[in-house]
């Protein structure tokens, strides 16, 4: 056996670690022949799962990065929970290739529980060089000012990498340490400069001082009102940690005026100030979680100033990325699951229902009830639930009707699919019925096999890895973050129901042949008014998760509501509907801005459930009210395309009469129509009431 | 040696800077990539790699590549 035969036989028995250190090892010694040369034995001597990555790694290390990427790419197509370690190295070869959309695709690959914060490092820093190149098309820029009273350069790294995984390119303001009070007052700062959509305010027990803890809560709640005027940014605030030392001893757990205590009140009075333009991170339970002794490297802290070390970031970067979700309108709004061995344990079509296991006396039956109450929880907060499992309908069905201790019952689910189809194709289906796009599926499947196909066929859909063990499925949903939502409305509880009443509507729509007596059936009536302040979450909200039927895809915030509605230059619009079969809440907002005689819409968005339902004829209606109300004799509307509105909304200014102003195929197009022009006529199918306006 | 050469590579991958070669008598000022901030980095990347732990004493006293691989050595040694 030759000497290079020995060294690398000895890498590949030690595994991962092995080969990292003998890649390193001849990498730092220029030996690019013996790279090469492993790199060929790797494919050809050892499994894929290890062989294929590490072969693209050492490929990389002897500077053949075409290779490199080949061999990654096919690496990526089968791997479910890809390493961070090769994704940060296939950054870095995508770098070099000068494919800035690929670095960022590589990057958002990283999975939120594969914490390796040096991969983030390398992933980053590629992320950084590849910029000269261009911005990566497909990534919308995400403005962010990080303000810590630390040094929160450990953050910066897995906040790109983090970003990415969102669809998004993250813009970074990270001042000097500490200057966090400096740059909120000073008006001419570079936080200013920056124009952030998002500001983080990272703080620290530190931070907490002796005056009364009221007046401290008072002091934060003033800086978020100055940088609430000036950016109207959304703000994520930190809770207080606690220090990991007690000088009181076990007292501080009771002692009025221990740390530990004025850091309780201190978050709790946080908690009660909090806006909807203030999303609180709970740092606290971050640190929790990770361990306070670990959380901080004390070294880290003396040298450089840095709370929080490098290896615990990516675990803080996921507090904030569950936030910057649902602010960039990207949680996902329902969870398909799969039945056998998923929500029970067992085979139903061969185990028969009494040979299933759920609730107790065994340890598994006991974690899959637990996963439904989680999964009930869920759905009375607005997600929705449907099931997707290869069964025939009565075997699937069965366990609910006959058992006792199932938490989920079958008026739970908005859906139920039980069959031979293959399960791809039957979420597109879902998908169609329910008017959800893919990428607002989550796909819970215990088969691997299954998960595998569902990536490859739908990757939008997030397929959740499960480990092998049950008992952890719950964390592992949980742990994805992928419901988050920025506020809660009573809409929420009855997002379930009404879904199950749209398959009724559905039904309703099949028996009824012409579509205008259809209409009519429905027995609409639409509430229209202008944006008060109660209704601010809702729309907030909908303009959050609204992607199809969405004219330019504006991500109205809470600080930027309040203007719309207090500034008389805008023309706003709620719309609620209900029908015989239920209340839909709000469904429609329209806003435009009067600039002498030309209203110009700028934002035009409807809920999917309501679409094919003329609300766009009443839309058009109301914009014309708002012209003639207003003394304008042109409306011009603005068309942004996105991957998620092309298909639904790219020719509804044609459809409503616009002609294009500019703009070609493909690109945002300006419309425009003269006030008065025809086919503006009122909505025959909806009653419209105009409750009066109280207490703006 | 082999700490050398690991550590070669660690820093081009960290500095991005794939011809840079390192001596023993190298300091920080040399590298343009290396200010403070990088140090910390590389320090924290070092421990990682190897499986060693720097006091903060330590950490003070590595102004050359060199003190940084005869550190790493002592450190893997004992």
């Amino acid at each position: 056996m030759t000497e290079l035969d020995s060294a690398l036989s000895s890498a590949i028995a030690a595994g991962s670690p092995g080969l990292f250190a003998y890649g390193r090892s001849l990498a730092g010694a220029d030996n690019r022949k013996d790279l090469s040369k492993s790199s060929a034995w790797l494919l050809a001597g050892v499994q894929p799962s290890l062989g294929l990555p590490w072969a693209a790694y050492f490929s990389l290390l002897a500077r053949e990065t075409g290779r490199a990427i080949d061999l990654y790419s096919r690496w990526l197509e089968d791997a479910e929970a890809p390493a961070a370690f090769h994704l940060g190295q296939l950054c870095r070869a995508y770098e070099k290739h000068g494919d800035v959309n690929r670095v960022f695709e590589s990057a958002a690959r990283f999975h939120p529980w594969d914490l390796d914060f040096e991969a983030r490092e390398v992933a980053a820093r590629a992320m950084q060089a590849t910029l000269r190149h261009g911005s990566p098309a497909a990534f919308r820029p995400l403005r962010i000012a990080l303000l810590a009273t630390f040094n929160a350069r450990p953050l910066l790294a897995s906040l790109a990498v983090g970003a990415a995984r969102l669809g998004l390119h993250a813009v970074v303001y990270l001042p000097e340490a500490d200057q966090l009070q400096i740059e909120i007052m000073n008006p001419a700062s570079g936080l200013y400069g920056h124009r952030p959509d998002v500001v983080i305010l990272a703080t620290t027990w530190r931070d907490i001082t002796d005056e009364p803890t009221a007046d401290q809560a008072d002091a934060w709640s003033r800086l978020w009102q100055v940088l609430r005027e000036r950016t109207g940014a959304h703000l994520l605030q930190h809770t207080f940690d606690r220090a990991a030392f007690a000088p009181a001893g076990h007292l501080e757990a009771r002692h009025a005026r221990s740390h530990r205590r004025r850091a309780q009140e201190l978050n709790v009075l946080l908690a009660e100030k909090a806006a909807d333009d203030v999303s609180l991170v709970d740092y606290e339970q971050v640190v929790f979680r990770h361990g306070a002794l670990a959380f901080c490297d004390d070294r880290q802290w003396f040298w450089a100033k840095e709370a929080v070390r490098s290896a615990a970031a990516p675990e803080l970067v996921e507090e904030y990325l569950a936030i910057l979700r649902p602010l960039s309108g990207r949680s996902y709004k329902i969870c398909v699951l799969d039945l056998d061995n998923t929500l029970w344990g067992g085979v139903v079509g061969e185990n028969g229902v009494s040979g299933l296991k759920i609730g107790p006396p065994s340890a598994e039956g006991e974690a899959f009830l637990g996963l439904q109450r989680y999964l009930l929880a869920l759905k009375q907060r607005g997600v929705l639930l449907a099931v997707c499992s290869k069964n025939n309908p009565e075997d699937a069905r069965a366990p609910f009707d006959e058992l006792p201790d199932m938490a989920l019952g079958l008026t739970d689910f908005v859906a139920f699919d039980a069959g031979w189809d293959a399960k791809p194709a039957v979420l597109r289906r879902l998908a169609g019925e329910l008017n959800l796009g893919l990428q607002s599926f989550v796909f819970v499947d215990d088969n691997p096999a299954e998960r595998a196909l569902m990536r490859r066929e739908n990757p939008e859909v997030l397929a959740i890895p499960l480990p092998d063990d049950p008992v952890s499925y719950l964390a592992a949903i949980d742990r994805a973050r992928a419901f988050e939502t920025l506020s809660f409305t009573e809409e929420d509880g009855l997002r379930t129901d009404h879904y199950r009443a749209e398959h009724q509507r559905k039904a309703l729509e099949v028996s009824v042949s012409a579509l205008p007596d259809y209409y009519r059936s429905l027995e609409m009536v639409a509430s229209v008014g202008g944006f008060t302040a109660a209704e601010q979450t809702r729309v907030v909200q909908l303009a959050s998760r609204s992607n199809q039927f969405n004219l330019t895809t504006w991500r109205i915030s809470p600080g930027e509501y309040s203007r719309l509605r207090l500034d008389a230059r805008y023309e706003t619009r709620t719309v609620r509907l209900r029908d015989r079969f239920g209340d839909y809440g709000l469904v429609m907002v329209l806003v435009a801005e009067v600039s002498a005689i030309v209203l110009d819409i700028l934002a035009y968005f409807m809920s999917c459930r309501v679409i094919g339902r003329t609300l766009e004829d009443l839309a058009l209606a109301e914009f014309e009210m708002m012209a003639q109300a207003r003394g304008c004799r042109e409306i011009r509307g603005t068309f942004i395309p996105t991957k998620k509105n092309r298909q639904l909304v790219a020719d509804l200014y044609a459809r409503l009469g616009f002609d294009r102003v500019s703009g070609n195929d493909g690109e945002t197009t300006v419309w425009r129509r003269h006030v008065g022009a025809a086919s503006a006529s009122v909505n025959p199918y909806i009653r419209i009431e105009r409750p009066r306006e109280q207490n703006q | 040696m082999i700490v050398r050469r690991r550590l070669q590579q660690l820093m081009r991958e960290l500095f991005d800077d794939e011809d840079l070669e390192i001596r023993d008598d190298q300091t920080a000022e040399e590298i343009p990539e290396w200010d403070s901030l990088a140090h910390v980095r590389l320090i924290v990347a070092v421990e990682k790699e190897f499986g060693v732990r720097f006091t903060a004493a330590e950490v003070g006293d590595i102004d050359t590549v060199g003190a940084l691989i005869r550190l790493t050595e002592s450190k893997r040694a004992g």
